[in-house]
């Protein structure tokens, strides 16, 4: 039998991974600081996506040179949706439906948006805003790496050092700088953090920029591969949330773990189950993220970095000892 | 120091106090003692600014701070150790002292942190442990510990030695009466073990249905049999 499991299912699945983890992060931090889970996340990414495509198309550019850009216009609207919409919510009381509705409200207000934004570019360039990758981009052509007998796509190594350097990055913020542990402190407990000083609304928006921008670099990411569509963000968020949650919700790096257990079960699984002897439909791919969501769940419902792996280790020593 | 008038205090429409007043000075311990549901707990978070004022006034060194948010009180000296929630239970013991001088220079920081780690070396060990794998008894020291490092006038603890080992709870009273003779501190100590409190008190406030029913030194409070027996437990 022929397996599936081939070098390039491994490479997709990698920098499908590293894109979902971008986001899982995100999520979390937003879901961290008002225990919201925020739905009009996805659509920063979808902004990402289309910052860098207009700028690139625009001007010829590599998309590259407008990643920072998009982290900066996800960041800023990821910080104003707080600022204008969640915060004031939340010192009215809001409760968690509440606020939930509204960032369901928010998402198709983004999304829709978004649509138009799209119209739009595509009366000014006289092209179709939908559907475009950056090879589309006059002038850009990236040539693989080689690797051996393989051809590896630069996206592999971009979003593979993009996703590494953002965790170490983000764990050494949080666990080496002042403001990071401010951050976790008030995202633990707000009420004594303001009691030593600490500005908590000024640490949540910090939290809900470096969300968006996340996102929003994750979004830059995906035209590589998928092409841009106002749906793009939209249609992410499920598997992002089941990456978050697989983490356990309410631990960053729980979010990187989710994100590419995740990322891989999605690229591999539906690889398998396409290929022979199952031979199912490519359109199940959607129900892999979610079934080893729920499964994990049954088994572990605090998530995967509730795992107690000293203990596991220590009883395992036991039981062969 | 502190001076509480007329202190009417609850939660929302909910009145709990009805009316206390006494003066927390420096270098002395006040203890708070009363049954169950007295609204000793209360009383501490009136202070601090965490409950509903209905009536009177507090005034720290001759300022009225009864509007006042808490950090603002905090600011100006006020300390207040909850009986739980007073530590960030997923940082380490040095991560919460540094958020606890949160305020301070980096110079002012590594000074402090040296004084609080002279007065209380039992931390010292675990300085990089998280305090959520800390005994009951060891995270009251890093409240305490965080408490100092704000260099806080007043302390207000609310019963520090709830569901801890005797011997531990010797070590920690015997810190709370260091704070008041070798820092100077002035501490309101609530406490439900009225025995244990009113030893290393200098005087006692007895609240009963949220009413002061008592003010004066521990030893009054211990001689009167009818209080003594009838809310302190005291044979």
């Amino acid at each position: 039998m022929k397996t599936m499991l081939t070098f390039e299912v491994f490479l997709d699945s990698l920098i499908f991974s590293n894109l979902i983890t971008l986001m899982a992060i995100g999520l979390t931090l937003t879901y961290l600081t008002l225990k919201i889970p925020n739905f009009a996340h996805g659509d920063m990414a979808t902004v990402g996506a289309y910052v860098v495509l207009t700028i690139s198309r625009t001007f010829s550019l590599n998309p590259y040179l407008s990643f920072p850009l998009a982290f900066l216009t996800a960041g800023a609207l990821s910080l104003l949706s707080y600022l204008l919409v969640y915060r004031p919510l939340s010192r009215r009381n809001a409760n968690i439906v509440v606020l939930m509705v509204a960032s369901i409200a928010l998402e198709i207000i983004i999304r829709s948006s978004l649509h138009v934004y799209a119209d739009i570019m595509s009366s000014v360039q006289k092209t179709y805003y939908r559907g475009l990758t950056y090879y589309a981009i006059k002038g850009f052509k990236e040539e693989p790496l080689r690797l051996g007998p393989h051809k590896v796509p630069v996206v592999t190594l971009t979003s593979t050092l993009t996703a590494i350097g953002i965790t170490v990055a983000l764990y050494l913020f949080l666990t080496r700088t002042k403001f990071g542990i401010a951050m976790r402190a008030s995202i633990e407990n707000p009420n004594l953090a303001s009691t030593l000083g600490i500005n908590v609304n000024k640490v949540y928006a910090a939290s809900w920029f470096i969300a968006g921008g996340l996102a929003g670099l994750s979004g830059a990411f995906l035209p590589f591969r998928i092409p841009t569509s106002p749906e793009l963000g939209w249609e992410l968020l499920l598997k992002t949330f089941a990456a978050s949650t697989l983490g356990g919700l309410e631990s960053i790096f729980g979010a990187v773990i989710g994100g590419y257990a995740i990322g891989f079960a999605e690229i591999m699984g539906i690889s398998m189950l396409s290929s022979p002897p199952f031979n199912l439909s490519t359109s199940y791919r959607p129900a892999i993220p979610i079934v080893v969501l729920i499964a994990t769940l049954l088994i572990v419902p605090k998530g995967l970095t509730s795992i107690d792996v000293g203990k596991l280790v220590r009883r395992r020593g036991k039981s062969e000892g | 120091m502190l001076a509480i008038k007329d202190l009417k205090a609850g939660y929302g429409k909910l009145q709990v106090l009805y009316g206390t007043s006494f003066e927390v000075r420096e270098k002395e311990i006040l203890a708070v003692v009363g049954p169950n549901g007295s609204g000793k707990s209360t009383l501490l978070k009136a202070i601090f600014g965490l409950a509903t004022i209905h009536g009177g006034k507090v005034t720290f060194n001759g300022e009225d701070i009864t509007g006042l948010p808490p950090h603002e009180r905090a600011k100006k000296g006020l300390a207040y150790l909850p009986q739980v929630g007073n530590t960030f239970e997923r940082l380490s013991v040095y991560e919460n002292l540094k958020m606890a001088g949160y305020t301070l220079d980096e110079d002012e920081l590594k000074d402090r942190l040296e004084e609080v780690l002279s007065f209380l070396p039992y931390i010292v060990p675990f300085l990089n442990r998280k305090v959520w794998s800390l005994s009951g008894g060891e995270r009251q020291m890093v409240a305490m510990a965080m408490a100092l490092m704000r260099r806080a006038q007043i302390l207000m603890i609310d019963e520090p030695t709830a569901a801890l080992a005797p011997k531990v709870v010797s070590r920690l009273l015997k810190k709370i009466t260091e704070l008041r003779d070798v820092l100077g501190k002035g501490i309101i100590l609530v406490e439900q073990n009225a025995k244990r409190a009113l030893e290393v008190s200098d005087r006692a406030l007895l609240l009963v249905a949220g009413q002061q029913v008592f003010l004066g030194s521990p030893q009054e409070l211990l001689s009167d049999p009818e209080l003594a027996r009838m809310y302190l437990g005291v044979k």
